[in-house]
């Protein structure tokens, strides 16, 4: 019952974007040792962010409730982090990236949280990224999923020079591509072979029915 | 009005006068840098920082697409840049925003408000316009200045994130950003009157409902859009909002100097009853992924729906719901013309 509570309590903390709070929580979820921190993670932080989610979609919350639940799920994940003795093992590796000509990263790191909230790991190029560098970062980290932003009409094209360049690797069979941002949409995806995703939730969707064994 | 009244063919067309067409201007911003390139070879970093050349690719366009209406606003960090952003500039495209002038707190209470006369581009926007006086006035055609509005310009100012987070944890220090912005931004749009515009536009889509809420709207960008209108001497504005703005279209229409909202995710039909008698004119909103990638019949059957959507009873521009992007096919902007010349006449026809 306790242990539901200081979750419950956690998860509230990050849906209010209180990082003090969620800290406070954190550390006597740490002191109290009754909780597996990974549970902690996930229903604790992950459960709160993604009530964040449901509210953006709902049209609830906004960016800036957004950012406050991210900043308050960072701190708790900063306390939990020197304590967490055994990795979480990431269901798979994603390669994350704003395509070249474009710095709008705020769908791009939303994104990235979710899923790292929902147990991918998730390496993170920036913004305005050169194709070549999603093609070092995926062979480097042996990566499963590229998934690749833009709010831009103009930067379209980069996402097709990407494509292109990871055919030209043959790396594209081997991995999921899934594209997102304003200026995309399922039309462009499909003409450049990707997957188009609306928001956040429904790129876990989809990437979990190919990597938690068909259990979305 | 008093301005709408120098070109009465477009008053006409926005009343939804019989015998009047409705006034087509797709939103020609950071594609006139692109196709201005292309077409004279000109780095588009050296279009960006002369007036004189930003206006000739603003009126390169509007002759090529016989549009009678020019603006000088060409991308959204002129007011950021002018406080000390950095912008990546490209060689074909506008520059792209890297490094917020503003790093964390550093410096908000000393924050002062630029020169239009002597920081960043702003000179040169400024000479633009002049530009436009001298060469695109008259004669039924309309020539606009203007910059980013407040919420757009601090974001570029702080970055967004900052901006943003702040409007929760420290709104206080979120207003004096704001104010810095908003005291460059009169004082700019100013100095567009007096180099001759004849009305300022405000790009403002850090301020839409896909960023920041209604509320957040009214808590921080109305108060200092409406300081906008009342401190620059502009007989008229233009608000665009791009992303979702349903919910900003009645708070919108109370602020009686903005005569023309620009939308993107709105339906207009819904849009106008919430306007009601009040004088608003919308425009837009053929979405510019059809446009850049869409067939010229899909182009024409989302115009058609716009029409219809956005027309009857006038109050109208036809547009695009944002700025063209880099390598839209001419034709598709043709056939956005064509079609509201041909299918927007008052009276309006019923469309299959």
């Amino acid at each position: 019952m306790v242990i539901i509570t200081i979750l419950d309590d956690i998860s509230e903390a990050v849906i209010h974007g209180d990082a003090e709070k969620a800290i406070v929580l954190a550390n006597q979820i740490v002191e109290q040792k009754s909780i597996d921190l990974n549970d902690a993670i996930i229903n604790g932080l992950n459960k709160g962010m993604n009530v964040v989610g449901e509210l953006y979609d709902k049209r609830e919350y906004f960016l800036p409730e957004i950012i406050v639940a991210a900043d308050a799920l960072y701190e708790a994940l900063a306390v939990f982090k020197p304590h967490l003795t055994i990795d979480r093992k990431p269901k798979a590796t994603v390669i994350c990236g704003v395509v070249r000509g474009d710095i709008h990263d705020i769908g791009k790191n939303i994104v990235k949280l979710f899923l790292e909230a929902a147990g991918y790991k998730v390496v993170d190029l920036g913004r305005n990224v050169m194709a070549e560098l999603f093609i070092e970062a995926i062979k480097e980290h042996h990566a499963e999923v590229l998934a690749l932003s833009t709010l831009m009409s103009p930067t379209l094209e980069s996402m097709r020079e990407v494509m292109d360049l990871l055919k030209k690797h043959g790396l594209r069979e081997k991995m999921k591509v899934i594209i997102g941002g304003a200026a995309t949409d399922e039309k462009f995806a499909e003409e450049i072979g990707a997957i188009y995703i609306e928001d956040a939730k429904s790129a876990i969707k989809l990437l979990n029915t190919y990597f938690s064994g068909g259990n979305p | 009005m008093e301005l709408l009244q120098q070109v009465p063919d477009i008053l006409d067309g926005i009343m939804g006068k019989p015998g009047a067409t409705i006034p087509t201007f797709p939103i020609i911003l950071g594609y006139s840098i692109n196709e201005y390139h292309k077409h004279t070879g000109i780095p588009a970093p050296q279009i960006m920082k002369d007036g004189q050349k930003i206006a000739e690719a603003q009126m390169y366009l509007a002759r090529r697409f016989k549009i009678p209406f020019v603006i000088s606003i060409i991308d959204l960090n002129v007011i950021g840049e002018a406080f000390g952003a950095t912008l990546t500039y490209m060689p074909d495209v506008i520059p792209i925003h890297e490094i917020p002038a503003i790093k964390g707190f550093e410096g908000i209470d000393e924050l002062e408000s630029r020169d239009p006369l002597r920081d960043g581009r702003m000179p040169q926007v400024i000479k633009a316009g002049n530009v436009f006086a001298q060469n695109f006035s008259g004669k039924g055609d309309l020539n606009f200045g203007g910059c980013e509005g407040p919420i757009t310009a601090a974001g570029s100012v702080w970055g967004v994130e900052n901006l943003m987070r702040n409007m929760i944890k420290n709104p206080d220090l979120v207003h004096k950003v704001l104010a810095a912005c908003t005291d460059t931004i009169i004082d700019f749009c100013n100095a567009q009157i007096d180099a001759g515009v004849q009305g300022i536009g405000l790009a403002e889509p850090t301020a839409s409902s896909t960023c920041i809420s209604p509320q957040f709207f009214q808590d921080f960008a109305m108060p200092y859009i409406k300081k906008i209108t009342r401190k620059v001497n502009s007989p008229a504005f233009l608000l665009h909002v791009c992303g979702e703005s349903q919910n900003l279209v009645k708070i919108v229409s109370k602020i009686s100097p903005i005569l023309i909202f620009s939308v993107d995710q709105v339906d207009l039909h819904a849009a106008k009853e919430e306007i009601g008698k009040k004088f608003l004119c919308l425009l837009g909103n053929v979405s510019t992924g059809i446009m850049r990638r869409g067939t010229p019949n899909e182009v024409e059957a989302a115009t058609k729906a716009c029409i219809q959507n956005g027309a009857p009873g006038g109050k109208f521009i036809l547009s695009t719901g944002c700025d063209i992007a880099p390598g839209t096919p001419p034709e598709n902007i043709k056939t956005l013309i064509r079609v509201g010349q041909t299918f927007g006449k008052f009276p309006l026809k019923e469309q299959g």
